[in-house]
């Protein structure tokens, strides 16, 4: 291949790679997490007993939420401290535990925003109910299930998030939610764009599945859009060259 | 001359008793057929597996993950596993994990709990409705995650109706409860359940590609067959799983209780034996067992 064509091809692949890395650059959010307070603080701890409902049917008749209006959402200690007020009233560990585990899950509304900075703070607060080694004791159900309710939530709107746009997973923000799930066993799926399932298989040299899977999964219009536009360019490059190489004849000449 | 006459003698000794390796049965086939059947202009390519009617012989396993204590891969995993074992079938099950492309890290999409040791415990809330429950016995069963009815025995949820999606508490001792009995469960689409199409086209994937489905259900009999189907001609799920039902009910006389979606993605494996063991070469996927991530196996024992 003569001088004049390698330089013109190596011109045409630095366009390339470097628009897209410009362009991944500028779309890309780096900024750090905001400061964002979801979680109710009350100084005094709640008298429990102070509550009305049925205790021989609390799961249903429990006033939640009184009771989340009332109490410190972060303060795990006092969570313990009601559960085993409410089993002394119940008379049943698991109905207390399931009292609870419902009123930080299922009846706690947190504030329902999907954004990145809201998301981080609800598993900031959910981490306070991580059950390890130091603090496993008989509640450690409740906790795990508190805590694997918000993960679960966070999890699946990182997912939701990655199909509307699939770009988002080179936030910054987004790739530490999703190291963060995944470093707690919440494994999230995120989505890739077709282009990016092509350039994988570009790198993993696959010609045969890439072949495959364009005859296979696209229309005739894009085949024949593809075809035409490939030739265009094709004609183009050789007239490319063969411009290149006449310019580059005659300034020799002139010279 | 002697030399020549023992030289051939050795050939027909040898040959002899490679055939009888060879025909060494590794299935009963009269409860394991492999057919490739046409059907209202479709093609499918059917393993039609009679687990109740071989006493329960034929068997499944699932593969999810990488061993948490070993560290050995899938493939690793199955390769020291199905020494000596009579595999019917292998092919990749549910979704993968896209954020990494390689094999050896990626892990499923969905609840995941790999012979009780748990791999994923996010539970996809909006799709993928089916759980499907992978006995340690060999037996498969699946529920309708929206149906709230999913019971398991052992433990202290045993009878109890969980819903796993709404209530956490119930989840986490799902989670607890895989752990103690060494379950395998995965989360995938729920495609057929009760002998009903549960998709429509406007809620699944509208692209178009091959498919392969697991149907488990009841024979005319009775009996309790697996099956796992195979279609080659590009369909969207919808089309797909909704002909492959026809397919069953009308030309199998099948009952089917539930079917899920077995990946054809970027992990599609399959590989079949016939009855004597040998690689059916024709059934295959794209990918070979030593690039996959979760494999679904079904073994004769």
């Amino acid at each position: 291949m003569d001088k004049s064509k390698t330089l013109f091809i190596r011109l045409f692949i630095f366009i390339v790679i470097a628009s897209s890395v410009g362009f991944l650059i500028l779309s890309v959010d780096n900024t750090e997490f905001k400061d964002v307070i979801i979680q109710n603080y009350q100084e005094e701890r709640l008298d429990i007993s102070a509550l009305s409902y049925d205790t021989n049917d609390v799961y249903n008749s429990f006033p939640y939420k009184e009771f989340l209006q009332k109490i410190n959402h972060a303060d795990v200690r006092a969570i313990s401290k009601y559960e085993e007020e409410l089993t002394q009233r119940a008379g049943n560990p698991f109905v207390s535990q399931s009292v609870l585990s419902q009123a930080l899950t299922n009846k706690l509304h947190l504030e329902r925003t999907r954004d990145l900075d809201t998301l981080n703070a609800i598993l900031v607060w959910a981490d306070k109910y991580k059950v390890n080694e130091a603090n496993s004791s008989s509640n450690a159900l409740m906790y795990k299930s508190i805590h694997s309710h918000w993960y679960n939530y966070v999890a699946n709107h990182l997912d939701e998030l990655s199909k509307e746009k699939s770009s988002i997973k080179y936030d910054f923000k987004f790739r530490y939610l999703i190291r963060k799930c995944n470093e707690n066993k919440f494994e999230v799926m995120g989505e890739t764009s077709k282009i990016e399932k092509v350039v994988t298989n570009v790198i993993d040299q696959r010609w045969s599945y890439l072949f495959y899977r364009f005859w296979s999964s696209t229309s005739w219009k894009f085949k024949a859009i593809l075809f035409s536009v490939a030739g265009i360019g094709l004609v183009l490059v050789l007239f490319g060259f063969k411009y290149i190489q006449i310019t580059y004849l005659n300034r020799k000449k002139d010279a | 001359m002697l030399n020549k006459i023992k030289s051939i003698a050795i050939t027909v000794v040898s040959f002899v008793c490679l055939s009888f390796i060879g025909a060494t049965t590794s299935y009963d086939s009269s409860y394991v057929q492999i057919s490739t059947v046409k059907y209202q202009g479709s093609s499918y390519n059917v393993i039609y597996m009679d687990r109740g009617g071989s006493g329960k012989r034929i068997k499944a396993k699932y593969f999810a993950a990488k061993d948490k204590y070993s560290g050995k891969t899938v493939p690793q995993r199955y390769h020291a596993w199905s020494k000596n074992k009579n595999i019917i079938c292998a092919s990749s099950g549910t979704y993968m994990n896209s954020f990494d492309g390689t094999a050896s890290t990626t892990k499923t999409v969905g609840l995941t709990i790999d012979n009780g040791v748990v791999v994923n415990q996010e539970i996809k809330q909006n799709t993928m409705d089916g759980l499907v429950i992978v006995y340690a016995t060999g037996g498969i069963v699946a529920t309708d995650l929206k149906n709230k009815d999913l019971k398991v025995q052992g433990g202290n949820i045993s009878g109890i109706p969980l819903d796993l999606r709404g209530n956490s508490l119930h989840r986490q001792s799902f989670l607890e409860w895989g752990k103690d009995n060494q379950v395998t469960v995965f989360q995938t689409h729920l495609l057929v359940y009760d002998n009903k199409l549960k998709i429509s086209s406007s809620n699944s994937s509208s692209s178009s590609r091959e498919r392969r489905f697991l149907a488990v259900g009841n024979d005319e009999d009775g009996n309790l067959i697996h099956c796992v189907i195979h279609s080659a001609a590009n369909t969207t799920l919808y089309d797909g799983a909704d002909r492959v039902l026809k397919f069953l009910n009308n030309f199998k006389d099948m009952s089917v209780v539930f079917m899920v979606n077995l990946d054809t993605g970027a992990q599609d494996v399959l590989k079949v034996f016939d009855e004597n063991g040998y690689v059916m070469p024709k059934l295959k996927g794209q990918k070979t067992i030593d690039e996959s991530v979760n494999l679904l196996v079904y073994y004769y024992e």
